[in-house]
Formats: C-alpha cells, sequence, structure tokens
C-alpha cells in the first residue's frame, strides 16, 4: 500500500499521539531521574566512592618476619 | 500433583482438545492452512508455553524480579512473532458469505 | 498554514533554539570547579596535609611528618568527555588510592563499571606494570571507553609520579596508536554503499538498502553497540573532543551524517544504517506497518519532538555533562543495560513499530531532529545563497 492520507481523526492518527505523549513522558521521567542521581539527591553517589586500599592481613607467622618500612609506616607491611 | 499420572493424561486431553478445536477454529475462519502453517502455530503455541513457565518457574524459586524481566523480554518477543504468524495465517483466508 | 507563512516561524524558532543552546552552554562553563581537597583525602587518607608540588600534583604528610605519598589529578577520555580521577602511589611507586572526582559517563555504563570492580582493579598496580587493557587488564564488555579512561588515567599519573618524584625507571610512554580496523572500514564503506544507493535508482536498489540495514543492525548494533547517540552530539557542542586517533569511528558515524546531509541533503545515517531503525523496519514487516501521514498531527507532533530534544541538549550542556539526558533505547536492546524506564520504552516502541513504520525515529529520536535542523539551515543558506546571487 503506498502511503496516503489517514481519515480524519481517525483511530489510526491517536496511535503517534499516544505514543509521543507516553514515549515523551517516559523520556522525561528517565532524563529527571539521571539528572537527581548526578545531583546527589537519591541514589549513588559516585563521587563518594572510595577507594581504599584493601586490609592486608597476614597470618601471624609471616607478619613477624615482615619488615616494616619506615617510609610507609604503618601501612608499609609489604606482603610480597 | 505433578507426579500423578492422571494429571498427565488429563493434560494429554487438554491438548488434543486444544489441538482438535485449533483445527475447527482454523475452519470456521476460512484459513488456508498448509503443513508448515501448522508447524509454524505450533512453534508459537510452544514459545507461548515457555513464555508462561520460564518467568513462573523463576517466581516459584523466589527470583521475581528475573522472573518478570524474562516475561518482559519473552512476552515482547512472543506478542510480535503472533502478530506476524496471526498475518501470515490470514494471508488468502476464504471469508464467508 | 501556507509554506510562506511558516518559514518566517520556522527561522525564527530555529535561532531561538540554537540561541538557548549557546546560552546553556555558557551557563555551564561558569559553574566554577570542585574544591579538590577533600578528593585528596580520599585517595590517600593516610595523609594529614597536602603540600602543592605542581598545578595537578600533592605530596601527603602524616601528622609526624613522615612522607604517604603523592597524589596526582588527571583526566583522559571516556565514552561521555574526560574522566578525572585522583590517583596516589606509595614511595615505593605502588598505586594505593583512586578516587573519581568527575565523570561524565552514561549512569548505567558508570554503574556496571563500578560493579565490575573498577578503579578497584587497579590498586596495587606499580609503576613498572603496562597498564594497557587487553595485556594486563581486563575490559569489561559495553564499557570499554570508560574502563579505558580509568587505566590511562592510572597509567599516566603513576608513571608521571614515578619518574618526577620517585625517580624510578619508568616504561616508556604508549604511543597513541590509530585505531582503524574493521568497524571504520565497514563504516566508510555502509555510508558510501547508502549513499550511492540513495542516490541512484537501480533495480537492486531496495534489496541493497535492507542488507545494508540489515548489517547496520548486526554489527553496529549487537556487535559494537554503537550506534550514534545525543551523548556524542553533546560531547562535540560541549568541546570535548575525543582523540581523533583512538575514537575516530565516532567521528566517521558523525562525520558521514553531516558530510551527505550537507552536500546532497540525504540523511544516509538514518536511512540505510542505524542499527534501532533496521529494528523497527523489521518489527514493521512482521506487522505490516504502514508509512502513514495525516499532516496536521504529523506537524504539531513534530515541534513537540523538537522540544523534547532541545531540552535534552540544554540539559546536558548546563550540567556539562553529555550522557546525563541520554534517553535512547540502544542499550536495552543491544546490550540488555538500562534502567526499568529505558526498557517499557523499548518495549512501547517495538509494539508501536509493528502498526507505524519507524515511531521512534519520527516522533522521539534525537538525530532525526538533529538532521531536520541541519536539513532546515541548509536549505536556509541556499535560499540567501541564491538571493545574494
Amino acid at each position: 500500500m503506498a502511503s496516503g492520507e489517514v481519515k480524519k481523526w481517525g483511530v489510526r492518527a491517536l496511535i503517534p499521539v499516544v505514543f509521543l505523549v507516553v514515549g515523551g513522558g517516559l523520556v522525561l521521567v528517565e532524563i529527571g531521574s539521571n539528572v537527581r542521581e548526578q545531583l546527589g539527591a537519591d541514589g549513588e553517589d559516585l563521587d563518594a566512592v572510595l577507594v581504599k586500599p584493601p586490609a592486608v592481613s597476614l597470618p601471624d607467622s609471616l607478619v613477624e618476619s615482615t619488615v616494616v618500612d619506615p617510609e610507609l609506616g604503618e601501612f608499609g607491611v609489604r606482603g610480597k | 500433583m505433578f507426579s500423578s499420572p492422571f494429571f498427565w493424561f488429563l493434560m494429554g486431553v487438554v491438548f488434543v482438545l486444544v489441538a482438535a478445536g485449533a483445527r475447527a477454529w482454523a475452519t470456521s475462519l476460512g484459513l488456508r492452512m498448509t503443513w508448515w502453517k501448522w508447524l509454524l502455530s505450533a512453534a508459537w503455541y510452544g514459545l507461548l508455553m515457555l513464555t508462561v513457565s520460564m518467568p513462573m518457574t523463576l517466581v516459584g524459586e523466589n527470583e521475581s524480579s528475573a522472573g518478570m524481566r524474562v516475561l518482559a523480554a519473552m512476552g515482547l518477543v512472543t506478542v510480535i512473532l503472533g502478530v506476524g504468524l496471526v498475518r501470515v495465517l490470514v494471508r488468502g483466508r476464504v471469508r464467508s458469505a | 498554514m501556507s509554506a510562506a507563512r511558516t518559514k518566517p516561524r520556522d527561522r525564527i524558532l530555529a535561532m531561538l533554539a540554537m540561541a538557548t543552546v549557546i546560552v546553556a552552554w555558557f551557563l555551564g562553563y561558569s559553574r566554577h570547579a570542585a574544591d579538590l581537597l577533600p578528593y585528596l583525602e580520599r585517595a590517600l587518607p593516610e595523609a594529614d596535609r597536602f603540600e602543592s608540588l605542581s598545578g595537578d600534583t600533592w605530596a601527603g604528610w602524616t601528622v609526624d611528618s613522615r612522607l604517604a605519598g603523592y597524589v596526582q589529578i588527571g583526566a583522559a577520555d571516556g565514552y561521555g568527555g574526560p574522566l578525572q580521577m585522583a590517583v596516589a602511589l606509595d614511595t615505593g611507586g605502588t598505586v594505593i588510592g583512586i578516587t573519581i572526582i568527575d565523570q561524565v559517563e552514561t549512569p548505567t555504563f558508570i554503574g556496571k563499571v563500578l560493579r565490575e570492580g573498577y578503579p578497584q582493579a587497579l590498586l596495587g598496580r606499580s609503576v613498572g606494570d603496562p597498564l594497557l587493557l587487553g595485556q594486563d587488564v581486563d575490559g569489561i564488555s559495553g564499557a570499554t571507553y570508560t574502563v579505558s579512561a580509568m587505566v590511562e588515567n592510572v597509567r599516566r599519573t603513576s608513571r608521571d609520579i614515578g619518574e618526577s618524584r620517585l625517580g624510578l625507571k619508568v616504561p616508556a610512554p604508549h604511543p597513541r596508536s590509530l585505531r582503524f580496523g574493521w568497524p571504520e572500514i565497514m563504516l566508510i564503506a555502509m555510508y558510501l554503499v547508502g549513499f550511492l544507493n540513495l542516490r541512484y535508482a537501480w533495480p537492486g536498489r531496495a534489496w541493497l538498502r535492507w542488507l545494508s540495514l540489515l548489517m547496520g543492525l548486526v554489527m553496529i548494533g549487537f556487535v559494537l553497540n554503537q550506534p550514534l547517540t545525543l551523548a556524542f552530539l553533546n560531547r562535540l557542542l560541549l568541546g570535548f573532543w575525543p582523540a581523533w586517533q583512538e575514537q575516530l569511528y565516532w567521528y566517521l558515524l558523525v562525520g558521514g551524517l553531516l558530510l551527505f546531509m550537507l552536500i546532497d541533503d540525504r540523511n544516509v545515517y538514518c536511512d540505510s544504517i542505524c542499527p534501532f531503525g533496521a529494528a523497527q523496519e523489521c518489527v514493521g514487516k512482521i506487522g505490516g506497518a504502514r508509512r502513514e501521514t495525516d499532516a496536521r498531527v504529523a506537524t504539531r507532533l513534530k515541534w513537540a519532538h523538537r522540544v523534547l530534544v532541545w531540552l535534552a541538549v540544554v540539559t546536558a550542556l548546563v550540567l556539562r555533562h553529555p550522557s546525563i539526558s541520554s534517553y535512547e533505547v540502544f542499550g536495552a536492546l543491544f546490550d540488555f543495560t538500562g534502567s526499568r524506564v529505558l526498557f517499557v520504552l523499548l518495549g512501547l516502541v517495538l509494539l508501536t513499530s509493528l502498526v507505524y513504520r519507524r515511531p521512534w525515529c519520527r516522533y522521539l529520536c534525537p538525530i532525526t531532529a538533529f538532521a531536520d535542523l541541519i536539513r532546515f539551515l541548509r536549505s536556509w543558506g541556499r535560499d540567501q545563497w541564491r538571493r545574494a546571487r
């Protein structure tokens, strides 16, 4: 069927209207939630990703033989 | 219930009724059914069964979130393919006077 | 309404739209940079005070004046734009702390990267490590650019600190290699074939167009998951232009769209390449979708579509975040990644595609609206040129 004129305000003409209203609404909801998340109102605050070094826990026997690097202080326990 | 032979006997009866009913329905709608159209219809029916059983199994296993997602995804595919199937079946049908 | 009456109105609206976009850009630009101290403290919590050594490098000292380590702030190109991180090293040259300061990645994808253990996976690396994706660092499918930016940040900052502050021997800098492989070649071929197919009528035209669309659907959609999105256009508007050697694919994608629209007023991308357009057409073929227009409905809806896209662009420019207003459903279809809202929207688009040809393209797609604007400006420019001659 070639492209043709739709019956004036027929049911079929409502399909794009409903699509745009519902789809547009969903789009606005999505943008709104992304903006809220970015501004930190709710959800994960990505800037607060605190990447702490993993706690170095060695078996007791190994701790005694490990050299504590004076430069690194108490943090400078090298497991390797 | 599901290990009962009587239950499965009843299920078999139901499926025979579905198949016979489908045949009667196709005739009443004037559809020109061929072997490959029956095959397609059976395949779609199988997909519909899967679409219901997989999510429900997941829900039964306390994975309701996964179940709903599978239902949404498979449901969408089933609907789209169902529309396509209807178009294929309806093509060239004999309209009743 | 006649063309004579709508043309001036359309021109005024187009000018207004562009003017507001420029204002939004300046508004976003004027928002001042964050205070960096909290990020330094997060990256190197052992330090009690920080001494600035250069514009972007600090030494961290403990309360008893021991050197805890060094922190440097750097940025690398992610998917949406610069990804800024603070990287801390100990005096042995080992990475001991990383924190993200600023990023403009698509929220769903940065969430995926964080859940997959980045950037924590880069802790414990040392100055001498290659730190190359695919070599000693694993990538994450669908988030390559984001992970690549994190790795590049750590590599650059660790080597800079290692060499300039710790006096360590560092590997030679990784040269910026030109990324030109099958995706780029395929894209160029698809654009050329699509353009020639649109321009010249020949018996196999429809068949070739379908072949091109299916190729776009499979390769650009499912395999690469890199269709043209609003995020990339926002990125260009914001000035976050990625290195062309590493992201040539994106330049080809946008460049191809603009080139053929400007020289011949043909939107080759949307017609013959777009994977989501192809998906809609496939569903349309199954459902018997028809192309039909009620002119009055179509005109009004067109403007609603343009306002929606304008709002998305302005939001991104004010917040200086290219992907913040990304609402495309491509990730949901091609990578099963996206918010619940996007999955619902995807369902709506595909179901509507059964009966209506390409509804997303006609009423929601930001690329179509952008192409309409290009077409309009081109026509206006051509009218002015003819009048001047």
